[in-house]
């Protein structure tokens, strides 16, 4: 049998398994609230799964898998900060969501204008975040590009399947809302675990004869590639000994301020749910980070595997044990960017009606609301589709560099959530003074900086924002009712639920 | 085809029954715990 064949026939069946998995559940009559936040009621396993779905991008598998191939060990980082930002995760989730099931929150925009009571910072920030979460559709559309041109044999070339699945995509997108895509992430985690673990488990010991005799292999080649930057690693360059640690801290700090993750927080059933999907991601998240590199690390031991091209030496790898293992990786690559992309279009579609628009015309119907929703998903889409045609840097500089600018609002939202004196003055100077430096050293310096010994721009400038914060809540004075929503931070679910039903 | 495509595929099957299943039964069980409420 054609091995096309084999890997068609295998997503055909993946994909009816998902349509089957959303679409056979009866789904709630579409409002703007169930579009946005699923009504507010997953368990802790769609929680969980949703989790793992957005450490399991399609980029990892391509890009980072690159980084792995051509930096060794360096491509680890995202581990580290899978668990890092597992943390951040659990001692913000609770707070946010109280907040968000008393005052209908749905965005991080929501959030500014009700801790900060400035509904100036809501658009600002609704406007930003999107600006900056924008390559991450770029980076995903490329990864599925590659999937589609390895799985077809080179068949069906890199732009036109890149093409395809944004098409594709981008319908399902528009007739799904958060509801089909928590349902589509907890189905394509089970992928990621059960695919995902067999697959490089039975690659390595297949091709290699275990991990053990794979990193040998390596070592063989050259030990830097089995050790942590050291700074000469970087793509050739030496960027300083600061900066392997400075992308783990950004990672951790940034990992729960992009838009789509920072909106799953609402969708859970309760604070409980948010804090038992914690149960198992801690362990499994970093898990299949990890195995994912250390299989990419390997590829590097041969040859064969990237030689034209080092994204593509891991799928290279796993697709030489045959067919079915080709179908899977580019399953899983698909998976992944699927997953990321429908959360990503979709929160970000929430995100311009709610934070951009609706604050300047009250009047405006949910259904209005909704049909913006899905023309900016087709916007974003096509955009995202024609820039990725593009000559563009790897995936994982982009990715760095847009971290960068995510991160520069964590001292607003984390230390807003634990600190009554933080206030709209500190606010705006940590984000706007944090931004201006990232645009800056974009310019400049986008990937390190060499007199910060290898520290990313991004993080210096978080640092000053966090700075100006504390100045500003010494200096000005508290907000309008915040000692309010701090008790309310403090009450439990049921309280909130019966003070909603009142 | 080898053995270690065929554990792949079976893995590959089991991701797939597993993920329609379980989501099934999960959402089945919040909506009856939601009529309950």
């Amino acid at each position: 049998m054609s091995p096309i064949i084999i890997t068609s026939a295998m997503l055909i069946i993946y994909f009816a398994g998902l349509a089957y998995a959303v679409y056979s559940n009866p789904l709630p009559s579409q409002n703007f609230e169930e579009y946005a936040v699923g009504g507010r009621s997953f368990r802790w396993q769609f929680i969980t799964m949703t989790i793992i779905g957005t450490w399991y991008p399609g980029s990892l598998l391509i890009g980072w898998a690159q980084m792995g191939h051509d930096m060794g060990v360096t491509a680890l980082y995202l581990g580290f900060y899978t668990l890092g930002g597992l943390f951040i995760f659990l001692l913000m989730s609770g707070k946010l969501w109280k907040l968000g099931k008393k005052y209908n929150l749905k965005t991080m925009g929501q959030f500014f204008q009700l801790r900060y009571k400035n509904k100036p910072l809501r658009v600002f920030t609704g406007a930003a975040v999107l600006l900056i979460e924008f390559p991450w559709v770029i980076t995903e559309l490329l990864a599925a590009g590659y999937a589609i041109q390895a799985m077809t044999y080179g068949k069906i070339p890199f732009n036109l399947g890149m093409t395809l699945v944004c098409i594709f995509f981008t319908l399902y997108i528009l007739f799904s809302g958060t509801r089909a895509v928590i349902i589509a992430d907890y189905y394509q985690g089970w992928m990621f675990v059960i695919g995902g673990i067999v697959l490089f488990v039975t690659a390595t010991q297949v091709l290699f004869g275990g991990l053990s005799d794979m990193l040998m292999q390596v070592r063989d080649l050259g030990a830097e590639l089995l050790t942590i930057p050291g700074p000469d690693t970087y793509w050739g360059e030496a960027p300083g000994a600061l900066f392997w640690t400075s992308l783990i801290a950004m990672g951790i700090l940034g990992g729960y301020m992009w838009p789509s993750l920072f909106s799953r927080i609402f969708a859970a059933g309760s604070t409980k749910e948010l804090k038992s999907s914690l149960r198992f991601t801690p362990f499994m998240a970093p898990i299949f980070t990890i195995l994912v590199i250390i299989t990419a690390v390997g590829s590097s031991a041969k040859i064969e595997f990237g030689e034209n091209d080092t994204a593509q030496a891991l799928v290279q790898m796993i697709g030489s044990l045959g067919p079915v293992a080709m179908g899977v990786i580019t399953i899983i690559i698909l998976a992944g960017s699927l997953s990321m992309m429908d959360s990503m279009i979709s929160s970000w579609a929430i995100v311009f009606s709610n934070d951009i628009v609706t604050p300047f015309k009250k009047e405006i119907s949910p259904k209005t609301q909704m049909t913006m929703a899905r023309i900016i998903t087709i916007v974003i889409a096509v955009s995202g589709l024609l820039i990725a045609m593009t000559d563009l840097p790897t995936i994982v500089q982009i990715l760095t560099r847009v971290y960068q600018g995510i991160v520069q609002f964590f001292p607003a939202v984390f230390l807003g959530l634990y600190w009554k004196r933080g206030n709209k003055v500190g606010a705006w100077g940590s984000i706007a003074v944090g931004l201006a430096l990232v645009v800056y050293f974009a310019w400049t310096q986008p990937d390190y900086v060499p007199f910060l010994d290898g520290m990313q721009g991004g993080l210096l400038a978080v640092g000053i924002g966090a700075v100006i914060y504390f100045v500003c809540g010494f200096i000005f004075k508290k907000d309008e009712g915040v000692d309010r929503l701090f008790d309310d931070m403090k009450t439990n679910d049921n309280q909130i639920i019966r003070e909603e039903m009142k | 085809m080898t053995i270690p495509e065929i554990i792949i595929g079976i893995a590959f099957l089991s991701a797939v029954i597993i993920g329609v299943v379980t989501s099934k039964y999960l959402l089945k069980k919040s909506a009856e715990a939601d009529s309950d409420e």
